[in-house]
């Protein structure tokens, strides 16, 4: 299978739609994108949000003559990613370690949500107050 | 917070309702919170802390008669925590993480909802299967999956998941809750 660039669906914390260089499976994306799509930035230092780094040990892993493989960097912060080439659709999870927070130790993650205007909204937006978290559906 | 798709969906529902009606779209903080079935309630302190984790608490006692759990031993529960601090003794209860398939479900289940707005019915349908048979009882999924597959989640689908949760044991990541 050859290289093809095309727009792609991209859903993590927000839903972006870069230009991906499909290598078969692997979804090749400029890293000057990573900000934009993960919330990290590649640098010399590691994969960084704000001053935070999570250094890479094998950046070579990475890295593909059309740029870096986002599946590849996904799986260096600790989160799970679902690919469908042909559909132009990559997912990518929350970080293994920003659910175990929850579960282990009891720090209520937080997330952007909508309200019913469609503004997005954070959950800490509403620290500082005891509240209940309630799940329901309309289904 | 709706674990649904469609806004507007969610908005007769929150008619005359004052606290903050959110809705998580995509599923993240089913995710985060490991939350496999509604209405599951969440007690978080003023320090974002989680003290008393995820339990199937209705706020009526409309399905008692289905489901056994009548709402007001929760609700003296939750009036005792905010006046005077007091957890249940069920609060200290350690809820399984999601397994790797769990995981994978979501993922699927949030790009078969994109695919599905997208157009592209084919994928829509095989990841929505996917995420079924990965985390086969999760109602947030197989249940929540019904409305956008054209399956009636009052119906005979919704029947048949029913007895499957309950011959597998009634999994739930949270405080289990029975008949009282």
């Amino acid at each position: 299978m050859t290289a093809t660039a095309d727009t792609t669906t991209i859903l993590a914390e927000d839903v972006t739609t870069p230009v991906v260089t499909w290598d078969g499976d692997s979804p090749i994306v400029d890293p000057s994108h990573l900000g934009w799509i993960l919330g990290w930035d590649l640098r010399p230092e590691g994969l960084c949000r704000k001053e935070v780094c999570v250094p890479v040990p094998d950046r070579s892993s990475l890295d593909h003559p059309d740029g870096v493989d986002l599946s590849a960097v996904a799986d260096a912060l600790g989160r799970p990613v679902l690919v469908d080439a042909d559909a132009h659709l990559v997912a990518i999870g929350a970080a293994s370690i920003h659910r175990q927070q929850a579960m282990g130790d009891r720090r209520a993650p937080d997330a952007a949500v909508f309200d019913l205007q469609g503004d997005r909204r954070q959950l800490s937006e509403w620290s500082g107050t005891r509240r209940l978290l309630v799940a329901f559906s309309t289904w | 917070m709706a674990l649904d798709e469609n806004l507007a969906a969610v908005a007769p529902f929150a008619e005359d309702i004052t606290y903050p009606v959110l809705v998580d779209t995509e599923h993240q903080m089913s995710e985060l919170y490991a939350i496999t079935n509604v209405p599951t309630v969440v007690w978080i302190d003023e320090d974002d802390r989680i003290v008393r984790p995820n339990a199937m608490e209705p706020g009526s006692d409309m399905f008692t008669e289905f489901t056994g759990i009548r709402c007001e031993g929760h609700m003296e529960q939750v009036r005792s925590w905010i006046r005077s601090g007091v957890l249940p003794d069920d609060a200290d209860h350690e809820v399984q993480a999601l397994d790797s398939d769990e995981v994978a479900a979501h993922l699927h289940f949030r790009l078969a909802t994109h695919a599905r707005r997208g157009g592209l019915d084919d994928a829509a349908e095989r990841h929505f299967a996917a995420a079924a048979e990965l985390a086969p009882n999760d109602f947030t999924i197989v249940r929540g999956a019904m409305p956008l597959t054209g399956v009636d989640p009052f119906g005979t689908a919704f029947f048949e998941l029913y007895g499957r949760f309950q011959e597998a044991g009634s999994p739930y990541h949270g405080i289990p809750r029975t008949r009282n």
